[in-house]
Formats: structure tokens, C-alpha cells, sequence
């Protein structure tokens, strides 16, 4: 074996010419499945990334089962009032709450030297510590979730207080990353502060142009609950708060909120899913694992919604909004499978790409692989003689097969070494000078040499065979 | 006696172009002892190439028996009879088919590389430095063809030929592009050889005087043989008169 390949590497020294030009075809032909395949594999890669940013992976569960929207499926929203009034006897539905509110606020107002909870509660049941509990530790591919708890509250006396009455918005640590915050000034509360209910709050940029116009709101504070919360950050919510202004909205450690407002349940939790494709079925799990918690029997609504996000995804597609915005107020379901079956035909688009441009390198490979052929065709008749010449001294027909075999796949093999290098540089040229997405796969890089090995086997075969079956005799002869 | 290197009986070669067929062979039968050094004369066209390659298993009989050493070889695989050739036989060519760009030694080694069981590349060199040695080319050794004269390449053939071992050495003209005092020297080399060795040489050459170092001289015409007779007074060797002594 070492013999034949320094026998091979002798041969193609001897024809060098020949050798390098049919090296450079070879090595043109992996270098276009490297370069291909990067390109290919760049924008799979690209596709797949947008589809796991704009995707929805977020699953938003909230106590009740009104609809935001106000476009309910017919009979589900005909369930819920029933369903409420039978859970909460005596309280109000959701059309009476911010009446309920106001009610709460004058009340609390008139008791002014204690913080006090509105006792307006969810319309339905709120979502408990120990549902907190299953959603994180008990549904599987979950990768985060945050909680929430919401509710007015009337702040101390103090000068430094810009109004009388806020709404404290108790939050978690990967919550603003799951409403999509953005940080305007200052910082956001670190997981330890978080931990420790530290007496710290972030406030919406609306709040502070507000109640600060034309100065930082840094530093400034709220006093309630005996505390002082010093602002550390603004935000933009990219939620409208335009309506909260004469009651601001601050947002405070979880726990800080759910002490204040004496309430240890959520209002909302939001479900990161491990990824895209695995949203519907986290989805569903949440919505029967708590169906099940809450012993709602099958006959009966949900009396909490679960739903997905794609009220931001979608138009950041190219999808109509509007068609957004009715998807997402319909079944998660729909909501899901329309966004799977777009998922679906970018990867197919991506795919096709790829195919496309495989099969141009299949041809180039191809071209290579003729290339390799010739050469060896060409060696084999040049070298009947020195064939013949091998018989007489004992070589078998295996011996000769061999010989021009390793011949053939040491010219494809090293022209496929230095395809990988042209194809590096290709691809460098193409992420670095055109900005084009790639991505290369050391698997990608592997099947580009095994290709080339093949390719000197498939095309080396057919001479190294014609000179294995060669009559010795006749070979000799020749000239 | 011992057993004949070489046994044919009534052997014909026939090729078939087309319609036509060609009787290279017509019905030869040959005995040849160990020891025989066989020259084998005749016309252009009489057969004796044929003959050769029959007799060095490159080709097989179409009609008749061929025993090599006591062993029948007209129904051998391709694959038996070349390792018959590695093993046995040592070719010399009239054209010394040497590798170009390949040393010396590198050119004698070439029948050890098929040889089974594998011989490791140090004892294969070994081997072929000694061959070469014994054909006086030691200060040639990592010479290529083209750096050697006709008669140093047809001794690097020679000593390719002997590097296996071989009962028997086939040369088909190995002096026919050879000058005449060359081609003495490379005569005189087979018969110091023999002599040295006792193996088998069966020596093909048109020309009568190459065919008289023979111990034995076959002549054929048209695919027989017309005369097979010991050559009891082989050319005493030639040490040419020297070129000193001419005025
Ligand atoms: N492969 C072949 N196909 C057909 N006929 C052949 C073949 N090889 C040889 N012959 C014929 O067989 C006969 C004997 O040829 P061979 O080569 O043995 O002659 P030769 O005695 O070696 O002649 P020379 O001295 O010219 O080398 C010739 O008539 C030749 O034409
Ligand atoms: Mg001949």
C-alpha cells in the first residue's frame, strides 16, 4: 500500500503538467461544494435563527378567559361569563373591574397613612404559586418563566412623591427579556436584587417624561410601604401607557408586590418554550396540566388563557397585521399552525436554495472527476508498456488495479486538500467582503474529501481496471 | 536425471484474426534440463517470441501440454501464473524495459514488490544491491536509465531478472540493441551466471554468433522446430584481443 501511493506520487511527479492541471479541476470542484454548502448552510442558518427570534416561543398564561381583542370565538365567550359567575360568586365580570378600581382607589384614599390593596382581583381564579410551580419545574422544554402581579396601590406621604396613587407592577428577572424592554436609561434590577426584594423600580420612559419632563428620573424615588424605591431604570414597554399615566405604572421586585399588595398569586406568567417548534406542544401541555390542576371538568371553558406570541412575530414576516392581530386573537391553534406552515415553507425556500446550489457543485465535481479520468486514461495507455512490463515480473491484476486506483484517488484526494483551501477562501471572501451569511460544518468539510476520494474512484475505476485486464503479452508489445 | 525445468509436448499456438488464423506454433515439443543454457534461433517470424512468452507464462498454449518444473500450467489462473513469473522466471528484454526516472535499485526491486508473502522494504533493497553487485553495477546503484550505457541497462535487467531467485531466465534478443562488443560482454555475463549459479537460460537471437555461446542451439521455421543440437564447442570467451596491442 505505501509502495503503490509513492509508486502514484512518483507517476503524477513525472506528469506534472498533466497532474496539476487536472488537480486544479478537482480542487475548483470541492471547492465549489465548500463554498456551496457554507453558502447553503449560512442561509439555513440564517433562516432558522429568524425563525427562532421572531417565532413564538412565548406563551403567555394569564387568569380569566376574556379576550383582549374583543374577536372571541362565539361560544367561548358566552362560557366565560357563566363560568365566572359561578367561580366568583358575587364578584363583578371583567366589564365592572375598573369601576371596581376606582371604587378600591377612594377607598384606599380615604385611609390614606397605609398602603392599601385594591380589592379588585382577577375575574377568574388567579394563577397560584404552586401552578407557578408546575409551569417551571414540571412541563417539559421549558427553558424560563416569569410571573407578574398587578395592583394600586396608595403611596406614603411624602414630598418626593410625584402622585398619590400608583400601580405596582411586581415582576421577575427574565420578564422584561420576554416583554421585549427596552432599556432607555439606568439599568434593570439584577437577579440578586430580585432575590432579595430590593427596594428598587423601573419605570416606563411615558412615566418619567411625565413626572420628570426635561430630567433624568435616576435617582428619583417613590416612598411606599414604609420604603423608599429609588428609580435605577426607564424602559420602553412597547406596551401603550398612555392610559396610566394619572395613576403611573411602577415596576418593582415580585415579591415587593405581592407583600404590598398582600396577594401571593400572578396575574400573568409568561413561558419561554425551549424552541419554536416545541411552543404548541408546551402550549397545550400548560393548558392541560393546569385544566387538570383546577379539576375543570371536560364540559367546561378554560378558565385561563394560554396563548402564544405572534402579534409582534408575525408582521416582522411581511405578514398583513391586520391578519396578525386576527390570528392572534383566535385559537392558539390556528395561531400556531399558520405559523408553522410560514416556518415551514422559509425552511423549504432555504432548502431549495441549497439544492440549487449543490447541484451546481455536483457538476463542477462532476467536471473534476472527467478531469481525473483523462489523466488516468491517458496514464494508462502511455504506460501499457511499463504495465506489461509489471505482469511479466509478477504483478497480478490486483497489483495493477491497485496501483492505478491510489493513483486516481491520491490526485482527487489532493485536489480535494486543496479545494478545501480554495473553498476556505471562498468563503472567507464571501462572509467577510460580500457579507454574505455562511456557515461551515466540519461535517460539510468531510463530505467535501470523501466526495473527492470517491469521485477518484468512481472515475479512476474504469482505467485502472482497463489496465488490470490488459494481456500481458499484447502490453509488452506496445509502444 | 533430474526433473526437466522445461516439458512441452506437441504445443500449438494459433491466433485467431477473424476468419484467418495464424499457426505461430505448429506442434513443438522440448525437453530442457536444469543447467541447459538453450539459444533459440530462427527467422523473423518463425515463432520464437511465441514461443517465449508460452514459455514464460504470459501466454498459454492452445493446443498440447506445457509442464513448468513437473508442474502443468495450461490451466493455471491468471493469477497463478503470475506468481509462477515472480517467483520462477526472470525476463531480460531486447528493449531492457527499465522504469524511466527510477533508480537502479529501485528498477531491480520492482519483482519483489509482488512477491507473497510481502518482503519488507529493507531486505528488498538489500536483495537488489546485491544483485546489481553481482553484475559489477554497485557504483550505479542510484543511477536512472538514462544516466547508464545499453550494456550497464541490459545488466540492470539482468540483475532484475535474478533478484527472485528464479530456476530459469528468459531473454528474447537481449543483445539486439546491443553493439556487437557490448553484446559479447552481455553474453559473457549469462555464461558466468550459469556458471556461478547453474540456472536455467533460454536465450532467443537471430544472429548465429550470439547463438553459439549456447550449450544448445534450437533453430525453427514456421512455428517447428527444424534442429535442436548440443553446441559442444561454445565460443571460448572472447577476452578481445586488446586494443593495446594494435599498432
Ligand atoms: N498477437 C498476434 N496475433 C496474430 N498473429 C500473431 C500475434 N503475435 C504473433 N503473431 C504471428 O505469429 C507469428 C510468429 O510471431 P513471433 O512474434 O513469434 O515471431 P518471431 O520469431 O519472434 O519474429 P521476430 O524475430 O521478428 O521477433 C508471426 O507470423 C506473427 O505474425
Ligand atoms: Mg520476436
Amino acid at each position: 500500500m505505501l509502495t503503490n501511493l509513492q509508486l502514484a506520487l512518483k507517476s503524477l511527479t513525472q506528469n506534472r503538467l498533466q497532474a496539476s492541471l487536472t488537480l486544479c479541476g478537482m480542487s475548483i470542484g470541492v471547492a465549489m461544494v465548500v463554498v456551496v454548502s457554507g453558502l447553503g448552510l449560512g442561509a439555513q442558518q440564517q433562516i432558522e435563527t429568524q425563525i427562532e427570534s421572531a417565532g413564538p416561543t412565548l406563551i403567555t398564561v394569564r387568569s380569566g378567559n376574556f379576550r383582549p381583542l374583543g374577536i372571541a370565538m362565539a361560544g367561548q365567550q358566552d362560557s366565560s361569563g357563566g363560568e365566572l359567575a359561578e367561580g366568583f360568586a358575587g364578584e363583578a365580570g371583567y366589564g365592572d373591574q375598573s369601576f371596581e378600581e376606582n371604587a378600591a382607589m377612594l377607598a384606599a384614599r380615604q385611609r390614606a397613612t397605609k398602603p392599601k390593596v385594591s380589592k379588585v382581583r382577577s375575574p377568574a381564579w388567579p394563577l397560584r404559586p404552586d401552578e407557578m410551580t408546575l409551569l417551571s419545574q414540571n412541563i417539559g422544554d421549558v427553558r424560563a418563566t416569569a410571573g407578574s402581579v398587578s395592583g394600586n396601590i396608595t403611596l406614603d406621604p411624602a414630598p418626593t412623591n410625584p402622585v398619590r396613587i400608583a400601580k405596582v407592577y411586581g415582576f421577575q428577572p427574565a420578564w422584561p427579556e420576554m416583554k421585549g424592554w427596552q432599556l432607555i436609561e439606568g439599568r434593570l434590577l439584577t437577579e440578586r436584587e430580585h432575590a432579595q426584594a430590593a427596594s428598587l423600580t423601573v419605570i416606563p420612559v411615558e412615566v418619567a417624561a411625565r413626572y420628570w419632563p426635561g430630567e433624568s428620573a435616576l435617582e428619583k424615588s417613590f416612598a411606599l410601604g414604609g420604603d423608599t424605591y429609588e428609580i435605577v431604570g426607564v424602559v420602553r414597554t412597547g406596551e401603550d401607557m398612555t392610559n396610566s399615566l394619572i395613576v403611573p405604572t411602577i415596576f418593582i421586585p415580585l415579591q415587593q408586590a405581592q407583600d404590598l399588595l398582600d396577594q401571593h398569586t400572578f396575574d400573568e406568567i409568561n413561558v419561554r418554550s425551549a424552541s419554536v417548534g416545541k411552543t404548541t406542544e408546551v402550549a397545550t401541555n400548560i393548558r392541560a396540566a393546569l385544566r387538570n390542576l383546577r379539576e375543570l371538568p371536560d364540559d367546561t371553558m378554560d378558565d385561563f388563557r394560554v396563548e402564544t406570541q405572534s402579534l409582534n412575530a408575525m408582521p416582522s414576516l411581511g405578514t398583513d397585521p391586520r391578519l396578525a392581530r386576527a390570528v392572534h386573537a383566535n385559537i392558539i391553534e390556528f395561531e400556531q399552525a399558520s405559523w408553522e406552515e410560514m416556518a415551514t415553507s422559509l425552511r423549504q425556500a432555504g432548502r431549495t436554495f441549497t439544492y440549487l446550489l449543490s447541484s451546481a457543485a455536483a457538476v463542477s465535481l462532476l467536471v473534476g472527476g472527467i478531469g481525473v479520468m483523462n489523466i488516468m486514461l491517458v496514464s494508462v495507455t502511455a504506460r501499457t508498456r511499463e504495465i506489461g512490463l509489471r505482469m511479466a515480473l509478477g504483478a497480478r491484476m490486483k497489483d495493477v488495479l491497485a496501483q492505478f486506483m491510489v493513483e486516481a484517488i491520491t490526485l482527487a484526494a489532493l485536489g480535494g486538500l486543496a479545494g478545501l483551501v480554495l473553498g476556505a477562501i471562498g468563503l472567507y471572501i464571501a462572509q467577510n467582503v460580500l457579507h454574505w451569511t455562511t456557515a461551515v460544518s466540519p461535517v460539510m468539510l468531510l463530505i467535501a474529501i470523501v466526495m473527492a476520494a470517491a469521485t477518484g474512484v468512481i472515475f479512476g475505476f474504469g482505467p485502472a481496471r482497463r489496465a488490470a485486464s490488459l494481456d500481458p503479452v499484447v502490453a509488452l508489445k506496445a509502444e | 536425471m533430474s526433473k526437466p525445468v522445461i516439458s512441452m509436448h506437441d504445443v500449438k499456438k494459433i491466433y485467431e484474426l477473424g476468419d484467418n488464423k495464424v499457426h505461430a506454433l505448429r506442434g513443438v515439443s522440448l525437453d530442457i534440463e536444469p543447467g541447459e543454457f538453450v539459444t533459440i534461433t530462427g527467422a523473423s517470424g518463425s515463432g520464437k517470441s511465441t514461443l517465449m512468452h508460452i514459455l514464460g507464462c504470459l501466454d498459454r498454449v492452445s493446443a498440447g501440454t506445457f509442464k513448468l518444473n513437473d508442474k502443468d500450467v495450461s490451466n493455471l489462473s491468471r493469477e497463478e501464473l503470475a506468481n509462477i513469473r515472480n517467483k520462477q522466471i526472470g525476463f531480460v528484454f531486447q528493449g531492457f524495459n527499465l522504469l524511466p526516472r527510477t533508480t537502479a535499485t529501485e528498477n531491480v526491486e520492482v519483482p519483489l514488490l509482488y512477491s507473497r508473502p510481502l518482503i519488507p522494504a529493507v531486505e528488498r533493497k538489500e536483495k537488489a544491491l546485491r544483485a546489481l553487485e553481482k553484475m559489477g553495477l554497485s557504483d550505479r546503484a542510484d543511477h536512472h536509465p538514462s544516466q547508464l550505457s545499453g550494456g550497464q541497462q541490459q545488466r540492470v535487467a539482468i540483475a532484475r531478472a535474478l533478484v527472485n531467485e528464479p530456476s530459469l531466465i528468459l531473454a528474447d534478443e537481449p543483445t539486439g540493441n546491443l553493439d556487437t562488443k557490448t553484446g559479447q560482454d552481455v553474453m559473457q555475463t549469462l555464461l558466468d551466471l550459469r556458471e556461478s549459479t547453474g540456472i536455467t537460460i533460454i536465450l532467443i537471437t537471430h544472429e548465429p554468433e550470439i547463438a553459439a555461446y549456447g550449450s544448445r542451439i534450437i533453430s525453427i521455421r514456421d512455428g517447428l522446430i527444424v534442429s535442436d543440437q548440443a553446441n559442444t564447442r561454445p565460443p571460448i570467451p572472447t577476452e578481445s584481443p586488446s586494443l593495446a596491442a594494435v599498432p
